[in-house]
This record gives C-alpha cells, structure tokens and sequence, in this order.
C-alpha cells in the first residue's frame, strides 16, 4: 500500500537536529560521509536483555545494525545518517536509554560486578558506581572542564577495572582481625596470603605483617573457620591516572573511605581540576603541576 | 593415621582450579549430611580456593592438615 504524498513527506522530513544535544556530546561523527555514532550512557556497563533489544531495535532502524562496545562499558550504534540522529535520539530517549557523552567533562562511570556476583567482591562497586554516575554525570560541577575526566569502581584489589588508569579511581579493600580463639592453626592463611604478610609462629597461630598487607582479604575468605574477620572495610581511592598518548598511574589519596566520602573526594577534586587545570590537561597534569601534597589538601 | 574418621576420600593433586572444586562438589552429592570427606589438594592455588568455595556451598572444612610432601589434605563435613 502507497501511503497518500502528504504522508509521506511529513513522514520522511528529517527532524532538525539539536545543536545543544551536539554539544552535550554523545553524538560522533564517523569517518564516512554523513554518518554519526550515538554513544549511549551504560554506567556500570549494566542494562536489561529488555534494553538491549531496543538498542538493537534501532540499530536496525536507523544504524548498520552493528553495535559497537567501547573500552568503558559503552555502547555505540553505529551507522546512523545526519538526517535520522534527532529522531534515533528521541526514540532511544523514548525508550528510557541515555546518551552517552564525549569530550571535556564528567565521563559515564564504570564499574566491575563486584560484591554480590564477583566471589571475590569485597564492596559493592556497582551500587557506588551506579550513585556516583547519578550524582556527577550531566551536572554542572562534571561539565566545562580542563579535559575529560573518568571515574571507575573495582570492587577488590584485584582493580580489574584499573581504578589507577582512572582520574579517579576507587577500589575495595578489607582490614583482617584474627579471633585468636577460632584458629586451629591450619596454616592455610600462610599460604594463601601472596604477600607474604602472614606467618605462623611457634605456637601455631597466623602472624600478621601489617606493613606488607595490601588488605586484599584472601586470608578471610580461604580461613575454614572463620577465624579472620573483618576489622573494617572501605575504599582506597587513586588520583591523577590516565592511559593515552602519555600514560601515568594515579597515586594513592586515601584508603578505608565510605560511599560518602568517596563521592566528597570526586566533588572537590572536581572544583580542584575546574579551579587550577588548565585547558586541554587532564588531572594528573594539573596535580604534577602543582603538587601531590597541593591536591591533597584541597581534597582530603 | 587421622583423628577425624573419613566416610570417603578424593586425590586432587594435579588437578588444577576449578576441576578440583567441581569435582569435590560432585562428590559431595553423593555422600550423606554430616559424612566426612577427605580431600588432597596441591599447595598453592588449589589449597586457597577449594576450602573457601567449599566454604560458600555451606559445607563445614573441619581441618586443613599439612602434608610432609607439601601437599594438604582438607577434612569436610557435608553439610545441607
Ligand atoms: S576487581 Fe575484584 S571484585 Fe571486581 S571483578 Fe575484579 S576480582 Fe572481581
Ligand atoms: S588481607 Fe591480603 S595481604 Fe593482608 S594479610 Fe590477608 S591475605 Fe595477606
Ligand atoms: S586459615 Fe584460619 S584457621 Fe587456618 S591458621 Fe589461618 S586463621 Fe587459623
């Protein structure tokens, strides 16, 4: 059936885009002529199967049908022409799916499973990560900034998502206590523990070196008797770290901290890069510039 | 030679992570609530896995008994 000429013009006008939308990023331009990317806003790399068919759904509708997953846990669909970004946009938007951003600001947060799925999960970095994303992404405070800016959540210290590659990074960490009267000495501790920060002494009971202790919590989880315990837990949070043409990892600012403090040290170190970065230099440059213990003070 | 008397018994050296858990799982299934199982598992890995996932399945390690060849032998009590 041939739909009447008038409703097929209305129907096939291209809808203006919106520069403002242009400029809150999100929308990039491919190399071939006339096509554009939507990069869509996954914080934590999570999204329902119930998402993903509307992802693909468009895709198919407006893009090459190919989806594209960046490094941070994006997704990009591919393919879209000039014409059809505005209304692939709102349909996404319809659909209650996010754009994502690019360029000098706040960047979607990211996250590994963490406690809950990952076993060895020792905080809940997708809920951090996923309240952290909320918070800053979009805001005034994460917008017109020096260069971008990139925040993660590990949830151990294993870091799989290289919390110090990030401007900001966090990651998980556990103090252990022994309950002396619960150790049947099994030595199991000793040998689990890969920084050698245990060892059992004559009386058959676990040593601990605080100085070598990386507050993994190996030796919590493999104890059989539950004879380790946990002393407290927090976040250990790294600064100034970035990957690219000049890569450099970020240092150590402050361990054992709590979902609010960790998201306190985003917003000063945020008004810190706003206030001192200078265009086009990431964090880290800025705090090279100016001095670790500089940057410390403004955040701590 | 044990203190704990052993309803069953499984050689897990040279087994390497996950198999030997899989495996000690498997076996678990078989035997009756409060059965014991001994297990024998190389140090390294395997020694500081299997018992905390055993642990996580809601099984009781009764006792980690190391060997003189460097090895451990991992006492279980079935549980649920
Ligand atoms: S960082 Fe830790 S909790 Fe997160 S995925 Fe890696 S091992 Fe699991
Ligand atoms: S927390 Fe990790 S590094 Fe510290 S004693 Fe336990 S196993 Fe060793
Ligand atoms: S693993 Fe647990 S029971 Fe065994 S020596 Fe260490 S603290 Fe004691």
């Amino acid at each position: 059936m041939i739909a009447d000429k008038g409703e097929y013009m209305e129907n096939s006008m291209p809808k203006a885009i919106d520069l403002a939308a242009l400029k809150t990023g999100g929308l990039i331009k491919q190399k071939e002529k006339d096509l554009f990317v939507i990069r869509l806003r996954t914080p934590v790399g999570k999204i329902s199967a119930d998402e993903l068919d509307k992802i693909s759904n468009i895709s198919k509708k407006h893009g090459s049908g190919m989806l594209h997953f960046t490094v941070r846990q994006g997704i990009e669909i591919q393919g879209i022409k000039f014409d059809d970004l505005q209304t692939a946009k709102d349909e996404l938007e319809a659909d209650g799916i996010r754009v994502g951003a690019c360029g000098p600001r706040f960047r979607v947060v990211t996250a590994c499973p963490g406690e809950g799925i990952c076993p060895n999960g020792l905080s809940p970095s997708q809920e951090v990560g996923l309240s952290l994303d909320e918070e800053f992404y979009g805001e005034e405070e994460g917008l017109d900034l020096p260069h971008k800016f990139k925040v993660t959540v590990a949830g151990c210290t294993s870091c799989c998502p290289k919390p110090q590659e990030n401007d900001v990074g966090f990651h998980g960490q556990v103090e252990p206590e022994l309950v002396e009267d619960d150790c049947n000495g099994c030595g199991v501790c000793e040998v689990t523990c890969k920084e050698g920060s245990i060892v059992m002494d004559d009386n058959g009971l676990p040593i601990k070196d605080d100085d070598k202790c990386i507050y993994c919590g190996d030796c919590i989880s493999s104890c059989p008797t539950d004879a380790w315990v946990k002393k407290r837990t927090g976040l250990a949070a790294y600064a100034g770290g970035r990957w690219g043409r000049h890569p450099e990892l970020g240092k150590l600012v402050a361990e054992f901290l709590t979902a609010e403090e960790a998201s306190a040290l985003i917003r000063k170190s945020l008004a810190f890069y706003k206030s001192s970065g200078k265009r086009g230099e990431r964090l880290g440059v800025t705090i090279n510039r100016i001095g670790f213990d500089k940057f410390k003070e403004h955040v701590l | 030679m044990s203190e704990f008397p052993v309803d069953d018994s499984i050689d897990l050296r040279g087994v390497l992570c996950p198999i030997n858990f899989v495996k000690t799982k498997l076996k678990l299934e078989e035997m009756d609530d409060g059965d014991h199982l001994e297990v024998f598992l190389d140090e390294g890995e395997p020694i500081s896995n299997v018992p905390r996932s055993v642990k996580d399945e809601g099984h009781q390690v009764l006792k980690v008994i190391k060997e003189t060849d460097g090895n451990y032998r991992l006492i279980i009590k079935k549980s649920g």
